[in-house]
């Protein structure tokens, strides 16, 4: 009697250790292949997008090499403090199909992420340059500290917020009317003229800052959604 | 659903929206009508507003040029209609057209849209009496006279020349 119940007992351990038996993984992974990358699409499109000053015309920025460079470096990070678990994405035993089905995913979530560095850096002047390091410096410090994937997603999260305001809302309190001349507005406020000449000017309309807030929200979502291992 | 069919689903998600990705930021449009105009043109479903060519032909017959083309433009915003493009043009010379000189900057205009025609098609020939030059290539080449500052200009007899 004792021995059979030992038995039942294993059986039910191994059936719940297999992942693939989980309801909750296999919804896991369905959202990871079906909604993730539609999500990290969608953000790919609206990373370089722009609303032109003059007329809220469409303006598409494709990325520069150095937000590719920022793309690499987080993604690296992101596998070496094992947010993501690269043998867990790429098992040996794993179908060619099931390989190339990750590999395009995870090719979305690289490109979203070139595409959120293009629309959180300042198009030119020498604030870009001040967030490129900024942005090294981040992704450097956390390559060094051992911290929690939680903890990463969450300093992630922060960095970008603190871009965002920094681009969108105090750098576009800069822009003036462009319909009025140098002159008037160098009369009417030389502080804000005399800051937006050094540190260079927004060139979009500040609606642009609309379409990043959404851009940024979806590919938090979108990481939070990405499973460890799939 | 099976994992195979998930996978597929997913390749085929990111092949497609990378394909429109790259078209969108390759085409470039201003707006979303634009945008839609654009993949007709990629789809090779794209095709002249037939109404809005019919209005412009009526008006540039009624010599209003300016309002004749831009129903023509209103009617190929793409600029991939040859007839379209050679009404244009010649709606740039009927305008410039003078007795004594030629309005230099609409000929200019003329002959950018009348080299457009002819290489969207080399081959055509307007079929319209009240035209007398129904080719683009001879209207190219007129624009082009009218260009041109020779000696003949000076000719008093070219006050009695006659617009085509």
């Amino acid at each position: 009697m004792k021995r059979n119940e030992i038995e039942i007992a294993d059986v039910e351990i191994v059936t719940a250790d297999h992942p693939k038996d989980r309801p909750s993984e296999k919804r896991a992974d369905r959202t990871a292949y079906l909604v993730v990358p539609f999500l990290f699409l969608i953000v790919t499109l609206l990373g370089g997008m722009r609303l032109a000053q003059s007329d809220n015309s469409f303006v598409f920025l494709p990325p520069e090499l150095i937000s590719l460079v920022l793309a690499a470096l987080t993604l690296v990070f992101v596998f070496r403090a094992e947010v993501l678990s690269f043998s867990g994405w790429f098992r040996s035993a794993d179908p060619i199909l099931k390989k190339a089905a990750n590999a395009a995913v995870l090719l979305t979530l690289f490109a979203a992420t070139s595409q959120i560095y293009n629309g959180l850096l300042p198009e030119k002047g020498m604030l870009h340059w001040l967030f490129v390091f900024c942005f090294f410096w981040a992704i450097a410090t956390n390559l060094l500290a051992e911290m929690p994937a939680r903890k990463i997603m969450a300093s992630f999260g922060t960095l970008f917020g603190i871009a965002f305001i920094a681009k969108y809302i105090v750098l576009a309190s800069l822009a003036s009317p462009s319909d009025v001349s140098w002159l008037q507005r160098m009369w009417e406020n030389p502080g804000r003229e005399a800051i937006a000449l050094v540190i260079g000017k927004p060139e979009f309309s500040p609606s642009t800052g609309y379409i990043h807030f959404v851009a940024i929200a979806l590919y938090l979502a979108g990481l939070y959604m990405l499973p460890r291992k799939i | 659903m099976s994992d195979s069919i998930i996978h597929y689903f997913t390749i085929a998600i990111v092949a497609i929206g990378f394909a429109v990705i790259v078209f969108l930021y390759a085409s470039a449009p201003k707006g979303l009508s634009e945008a839609v105009t654009r993949s007709q043109v990629a789809l090779g479903v794209y095709s002249v507003d037939k109404e809005l060519f019919d209005r412009g032909v009526a008006q540039f017959r009624a010599d209003e040029f300016a309002a004749g083309r831009n129903s023509f433009e209103r009617a190929d915003p793409e600029k991939r209609d040859a007839a379209t493009q050679f009404y244009i043009a010649y709606s740039y010379y009927r305008e410039g057209w003078g007795r004594v000189s030629n309005d230099d900057a609409l000929f200019a205009k003329g002959l950018q849209a009348a080299k457009r025609a002819a290489e969207l098609n080399p081959d055509l020939a307007i079929n319209d009496e009240s035209l007398k030059l129904t080719t683009p290539f001879a209207l190219r080449a007129e624009l082009e006279n009218g260009l041109k500052m020779t000696i003949d200009d000076l000719n008093p007899l070219k006050l009695f020349r006659e617009r085509k």
